[in-house]
């Protein structure tokens, strides 16, 4: 007799377990209370002993897999001993064995034990068996077979077809489990490894951010070529005095702030119906360090001047490399930057930073042939052309104020008054 | 033993004592009281620093920045992984469940409700948070729980900061939920207090809990 066990009700208000580990293995045998499996509800792992004598035939459940109480989990044959014996049933012939046997539907044993079902159960003759033994078929898919015996038994005729065809199908159809790790010959994963703690805050960050957010993006090009020559006549200056070299990142911080004080709703956030404007302007610097990525906060960056943007910029870029943020640093932010024109891309499209509704995209500053108006007419020059884009909260902003603030970003980083003194 | 021998309680004030060799007493004391062989048990317990990751526990919870003298042992209890050390009063009932109530939700909340009672006594307001295990106090947690059972005979138990240095936390994502703080009965009442006061409250509230819902009794 095929006895289902079933995940056991640990408790009330308990409806569901995780398996943890089988203590046996498909074709062991167990005996009446010993221990079977283990599973963990709550923060209560329990050991389950087996409400039955017999060969387990089948394991239905997978370590981790979460499943629900009075599921089938398993399957013990109380009948198989071992089995060594089917030899000796080889050459009885099929039409002397017993017909179908009924027994009653469901009892239950103590709570504690699992749950036993005994149905209906098909015969099977020891040849039908050997067979099934031998190509390892399961004996949920040997129950599926329709028999062409009598009264529709499962003749060997019948197994072997079933067999040979399901060979062949196998061959053309790949098997349905694609989440199954059967398929790693066919994707070639050489290995796997759990991802690294930083890693996992990431990866939530970011699905989190575009289910929240109704991101939009908007981009133009900048003319960078003032900056660049102010950077190339200064740099040697500036190292001098302070000791770190000039970027362009404080020039994109100073024209991103002078924008927010000009475009409060873009240094917002949302609070479920509620905008929530905020004092001041912190913002958030994309820095990739080791394995991952940091976004922590330039602080009240409304009191900062050009000076202060290079030397903040660069202190907290610097201790971000070297694991030295403390976590008030990585809160608090009201807008960000990202610069990914370091690594030379010309565009890209990040995500938002949550709570914030904007985020900066800087590409790489590149020379470009673009066409200069004069008054003595048009004529094609070469320049330094960065572009921006901007990804934005379409719940909060739309197109007009989104792309007003990106030509404002954009004004003032070719309009920024260059008289700084090194 | 009669009826009225398996209603005794012993609890055993271990003082300080080494997690592993702690350990090894429980794991003897489930075997004994599967057997019948002993009474129902309360363990009260320090330990030096130690951190223990249950069998589901992610391990990246523990994180690289912890203090890497302390001690790390992977145990076979439910939960993620937690800290225990001086100033943590540390409790493992070993209970044959089937004498009060074969539930394991049963038991937590039980447990729960005698740390909200102990931390009543000292004027400390613990609750309970839907969908999590342990108790809180104003959304920091205060104390820890989890358990193996066999035969549901239990072993592990719950973990109440008195005062221990909070900053050994700081290595871990305790029981692996990122949004909650770690708080201990001294940092809420913002003064010292004796382990022993808290020992004496647990033992009586827990003789008190269970041999009143105790089948036989």
């Amino acid at each position: 007799m095929i006895i289902d066990v079933v995940m056991p009700k640990m408790g009330e208000s308990i409806t569901e377990g995780t398996i943890l580990e089988w203590k046996k293995r498909v074709g062991d045998s167990i005996a009446m209370d010993e221990i079977l499996l283990e599973i963990g509800t709550d923060k209560v792992d329990s050991e389950i002993p087996s409400s039955a004598e017999g060969v387990i035939v089948e394991i239905l459940a997978k370590p981790n897999d979460v499943i629900e109480v009075g599921k089938v989990i398993a399957k013990i044959d109380s009948e198989k001993e071992s089995s060594k014996s089917k030899d000796s049933f080889e050459n009885i012939d099929e039409s002397f064995s017993a017909d179908l046997s009924k027994v009653e539907e469901k009892i239950s044993i103590n709570d504690s034990k699992t749950i036993i079902n005994q149905k209906e159960k098909r015969f099977f003759s020891p040849v039908v068996m050997k067979i099934v033994a031998e190509n390892q078929l399961p004996l949920s898919e040997l129950e599926k077979i329709t028999g062409t015996g009598r009264k529709g038994r499962v003749t060997k005729k019948d197994i072997l077809f079933y067999i040979n065809e399901k060979e062949k199908s196998e061959i053309v159809i790949p098997k349905k489990d694609f989440g199954n790790i059967d398929q790693k010959s066919q994707i070639g994963t050489s290995n796997q490894e759990e991802m690294s703690h930083m890693r996992q805050v990431i990866s939530k960050h970011m699905v989190e951010s575009l289910s929240t957010s109704a991101h939009v993006y908007v981009m133009t090009d900048v003319d960078m070529s003032r900056i660049v020559e102010f950077v190339k006549l200064n740099e040697v200056s500036f190292k001098d005095q302070e000791s770190y070299n000039l970027t362009y990142t404080p020039f994109v911080v100073q024209a991103a702030v002078q924008a927010l004080l000009g475009f409060p709703k873009m240094n917002a956030s949302i609070d479920d119906t509620k905008i929530k404007y905020h004092r001041h302007i912190n913002i958030g610097l994309a820095v990739s360090v080791d394995n991952g990525l940091m976004v922590p906060s330039l602080l009240h960056c409304e009191e900062k001047n050009f000076l202060g943007f290079c030397r903040s910029v660069n202190d907290i870029a610097k201790r971000a490399r070297k694991g030295d943020i403390n976590p008030d640093e990585l809160s608090g932010s009201t807008f960000s930057i990202t610069n990914f024109g370091v690594f030379g891309v010309t565009l890209g499209t990040p995500i938002i930073n949550q709570p914030n509704v904007g985020i900066l995209g800087v590409g790489a500053i590149k020379k470009r042939p673009v066409v200069v108006e004069d008054v003595d007419g048009d004529s094609i020059g070469i320049k330094n052309m960065m572009m921006l884009s901007l990804g934005f909260d379409h719940r909060l902003i739309d197109g007009a104020e989104g792309s007003n603030f990106i030509t404002s970003v954009k004004r003032n980083l070719e309009t920024m008054s260059l008289e700084f003194n090194f | 033993m009669g009826p009225k021998e398996t209603q005794k309680i012993l609890i055993q004030d271990l003082g300080f004592k080494k997690y592993k060799s702690a350990l090894s007493l429980q794991e003897k004391l489930q075997k004994q009281r599967i057997a019948g062989n002993t009474p129902d048990t309360l363990l009260l317990v320090e330990h030096e620093p130690v951190y223990t990751l249950g069998k589901n526990a992610n391990r990246n919870h523990l994180l690289q920045s912890r203090d890497k003298s302390v001690e790390v042992h992977n145990i076979e209890r439910g939960g993620d992984v937690t800290f225990h050390g001086p100033g943590q009063l540390v409790g493992y009932p070993i209970l044959d469940l089937t004498n009060y109530k074969k539930s394991v939700s049963w038991y937590m909340r039980t447990l729960e409700e005698l740390t909200i009672r102990v931390l009543k006594e000292f004027d400390i307001e613990g609750n309970r948070i839907k969908g999590l295990t342990g108790v809180w106090v104003e959304n920091k947690k205060i104390a820890a729980q989890g358990v193996r059972i066999s035969r549901w005979v239990t072993m592990h138990g719950f973990s109440i900061n008195v005062c221990p240095q909070l900053s050994y936390y700081d290595g871990i994502i305790p029981c692996g939920i990122f949004n909650y703080d770690v708080t201990s009965m001294e940092e809420c009442l913002n003064k010292k207090i004796s382990i022993k006061k808290v020992k004496n409250s647990i033992s009586e509230i827990f003789l008190e809990m269970f041999t009143s819902r105790n089948k036989n009794g």
